[in-house]
């Protein structure tokens, strides 16, 4: 089992989007796939037109898997199995702070599935936090969206000095740019710049559409509505990269 | 998408009235209906001859790119090529599972149907699916299968609930079992041996001709086999024991017929025996080749291809042999005068003593014929000559058809009791006997061939053979000291003993 995190300490950057196109793709692959979506306001979910509980249980997330089973449910898409947001999930980082091994909780509970999925996809909150933290040790692959601007850059920056900070292995985190505007000087000049340097950065890059923006309408991932959209060529090339990279995990 | 995989795996099946029922209709209450998919699906069925699987309760399935093979409990998948034997399967559990119900039986197509299929699913006001049906259509017969979505187990109570307010009954079989059993399919097992029933106070004739009217039509019924499939060996071996086993049953009974209408038979089916023996001696040796060539050491393996080649050209002479007398009239005569004279007895076929109770003759026969044994066994030491051990094997065997066939006239605590300790014996000397008859083939072999390598080889094997034949020779006095210790002989005269008494009474 492979865990992808879809993670950015800026909102807006595109998580949500990659974690349910990516989600997605690795079911229709035939990877046996759960969808993670630890955000509070529950995006993820809302494209796969899945509820939570009522009920927080925030308090109960890092008990163990067995208390996430609970709340799994089936995606209307072969292999692929959601676990959805609840709006208690906001007070993530104090429910960690009052555990033990406060760092490794989240790694300790998804390793659960294991004979259950073959990937785990969290679509993450935007935030460094002890949850941040969690997600770094838990994933196989960090996938970072970065739009190719000077704050997005910054960000990226940010991660990867807390990465080392944190004694982290950075080459876990891939970048990947996201919401692209190529006609816009400063998206191409960041990505000339960047994919000069020594960062490694992903091939594929997503372009900033209208097609992606009405998943929200169809409540749907792009392959279910747009397979001819250049966006869901772009995601595919995304899945490939990222695929490739989790098998040499 | 559908699924047959999923499907298979379905939690639950329904058969649904025949009439005007429309499942759309009836979860209409329930939420939103949509039908995602319709097709046509062909479902073929195969099983062996003997329709092993289907008794086993397993169900084999066809169905575009993969086998399916399901029990109550399991189902494998496995990707379709053109296997026709369970060793052929590429996934090992796949072939595991198929070859302990059908062995080294050919696959063959028993059943066949297309089915209309309808994906179904039941959305809640989000437009999110919370319940998938898939509805199987052939002919007036509909059935269902449903599918618990994780998450959203109450609301497939719900439509249980509904079909079962809509008179749709729950099957008690697995998906692919259900397809099978409502789609036409009947079960037509074959029984390499048939198990009678005899009554014990029918006359002994009319009993024994009953019986071989149903072998001689037991050993037709593989006829069709030994012409189209004959690489399925079981074919012609199934014919030859049900031939055997006439000849036997006349001869556990001989007293019953004229001595000139027994001659008759005997010679009838000595004739279509004699047509067959070679080709199953071939059989025998040829499937057993590598456990052959394993017997003979590797620096002396050199002269077996040629061996076996030339085995293997004689096999396709004497398959064709065969073939061509089973479809040659004075084959079709013979069989069918045989079959008629015990179905329809004509008056010059018995002697007297064919009106005796049958219960009476039988238990006499089988306490002469268990004293025949002892004898035959209490003799041999470990230096008896071969042919004395081979005098008992026959013994032992009159003595297993008497008790296969006659078996229901004894209590129910003795008849398995006994037929186990006979096995075991028999077990020995069966291979005591296939040594021999293996090494008097390579040996007769031989006597025509010149080259050195072959003669090495062969030479070898026989060698190997004759090894293998004394380790179970050693092993006969222990068996035989076995099947004694159930003191056989002592159990049939007290049943003897009180069949007699219940008699007179």
């Amino acid at each position: 089992m492979k865990i992808l995190a879809c993670y950015s300490m800026k909102g807006g950057v595109g998580k949500t989007a990659t974690a349910v196109n990516l989600a997605w793709f690795a079911a229709s692959s035939g990877l046996k796939t759960l969808l993670v979506d630890m955000d509070p306001q529950g995006a993820s979910s809302f494209y796969f037109r899945v509820k939570s509980k009522k009920k927080a249980w925030n308090d109960r997330f890092f008990e163990s898997y067995k208390v996430l089973l609970e709340h799994i449910k089936s995606s209307d898409y072969d292999n692929l199995d959601v676990l959805p947001a609840h709006l208690s999930f906001r007070h993530f980082d104090v429910n960690l702070s009052n555990l033990e091994k406060t760092q490794n909780r989240l790694k300790k509970v998804l390793k659960g599935f294991k004979s259950e999925y073959d990937l785990i996809v969290l679509d993450c909150p935007p935030s460094i936090s002890l949850l941040s933290e969690n997600v770094f040790r838990a994933a196989d692959v960090v996938l970072v969206p970065v739009i190719p601007t000077t704050l997005s850059e910054r960000t990226l920056e940010q991660v990867t000095d807390f990465f080392k900070d944190q004694d982290l292995p950075t080459k876990n985190l891939l970048p990947f740019f996201s919401m692209v505007q190529r006609q816009k000087h400063m998206h191409a000049d960041t990505m000339a710049r960047l994919q000069g340097s020594k960062r490694k950065v992903l091939k594929s890059a997503i372009p900033f559409s209208a097609d992606i923006e009405k998943m929200g309408e169809h409540r749907a991932p792009l392959g279910e509505f747009g397979k001819s959209k250049p966006a869901f060529i772009h995601y595919r090339s995304l899945w490939n990269e990222v695929n490739t990279a989790l098998e040499s995990t | 998408m559908f699924n047959l995989i999923q499907a298979a795996r379905a939690s639950e099946v329904w058969r649904a009235p025949k009439g005007a029922f429309s499942p759309i209709l009836q979860l209409s209450g329930f939420g939103r209906v949509r039908v995602v998919e319709e097709r046509q699906l062909t479902l073929t069925f195969f099983d062996d001859f003997s329709q092993q699987l289907c008794t086993d309760g397993k169900c084999l399935v066809q169905c575009e790119t993969h086998w399916y093979l399901g029990s109550p409990s399991q189902l494998h998948v496995c990707p379709s090529s053109h296997e026709v034997f369970a060793r052929e399967f590429s996934s090992a559990p796949f072939a595991a599972a198929l070859f302990a119900s059908v062995g080294m039986r050919k696959l063959l197509q028993v059943h066949s149907a297309e089915w209309s299929i309808r994906s179904i699913e039941v959305k809640d006001e989000e437009n999110k699916t919370r319940v998938k049906l898939l509805q199987f259509q052939w002919d007036a017969t509909r059935i269902l299968f449903t599918c618990a979505l994780r998450g959203y187990e109450q609301d497939h109570l719900r439509v249980c609930d509904l079909l079962k307010r809509a008179d749709c009954k729950q099957s008690e079989s697995p998906l692919l079992h259900t397809l099978r059993n409502e789609s036409g399919f009947v079960h037509n097992p074959f029984p390499a041996k048939p198990v009678f029933t005899v009554p014990s106070n029918g006359t002994l004739g009319l009993t024994v001709c009953a019986m071989a009217a149903e072998l001689i039509a037991n050993a037709r019924r593989c006829e069709h086999g030994i012409l189209t499939a004959p690489d399925d060996i079981e074919f012609l071996h199934d014919f030859r024991v049900n031939l055997r086993r006439t000849r036997a049953l006349l001869a556990v009974a001989s007293p019953a017929f004229s001595p000139n209408a027994l001659a008759d038979l005997k010679s009838r089916l000595a004739t279509i025996m004699g047509k067959t023996g070679e080709l199953r001696d071939l059989d025998v040796f040829m499937s057993s080749r590598t456990q052959l060539e394993d017997l003979v050491p590797p620096t002396l393996r050199s002269g077996l291809p040629a061996m076996f080649s030339a085995f293997s050209h004689r096999h396709a002479e004497t398959l064709h042999n065969v073939q061509n007398f089973l479809t040659s009239k004075q084959y079709q005569i013979e069989i069918a005068h045989l079959y008629q004279a015990f179905l329809q007895p004509e008056d010059g076929l018995f002697s007297a003593e064919s009106s005796r109770p049958v219960g009476e003759a039988i238990l006499t026969r089988l306490v002469k014929r268990t004293g025949k044994v002892l004898r035959a066994g209490t003799v041999i030491q470990a230096d008896t000559p071969d042919e004395q051990v081979h005098e008992l094997r026959i013994e032992c065997k009159k003595l297993r058809y008497l008790l296969e066939f006659f078996g229901s006239l004894l209590p129910d605590d003795i008849y398995p009791t006994l037929r186990k300790a006979l096995k075991s014996l028999q077990d020995i000397l069966g291979d005591f006997n296939d040594c021999s008859v293996q090494q008097a083939s390579l040996t007769r072999y031989l006597e025509d061939i010149t080259d050195v390598n072959q003669h090495q080889s062969v030479g070898a094997l026989v060698q190997a053979l004759y090894q293998r034949q004394l380790h179970y020779r050693q092993r006969v006095e222990g068996g035989f000291a076995e099947f004694e210790s159930y003191r056989p002989l002592a159990v049939l005269t007290g049943v003897q003993r009180q069949f007699a008494k219940e008699n007179n009474k």
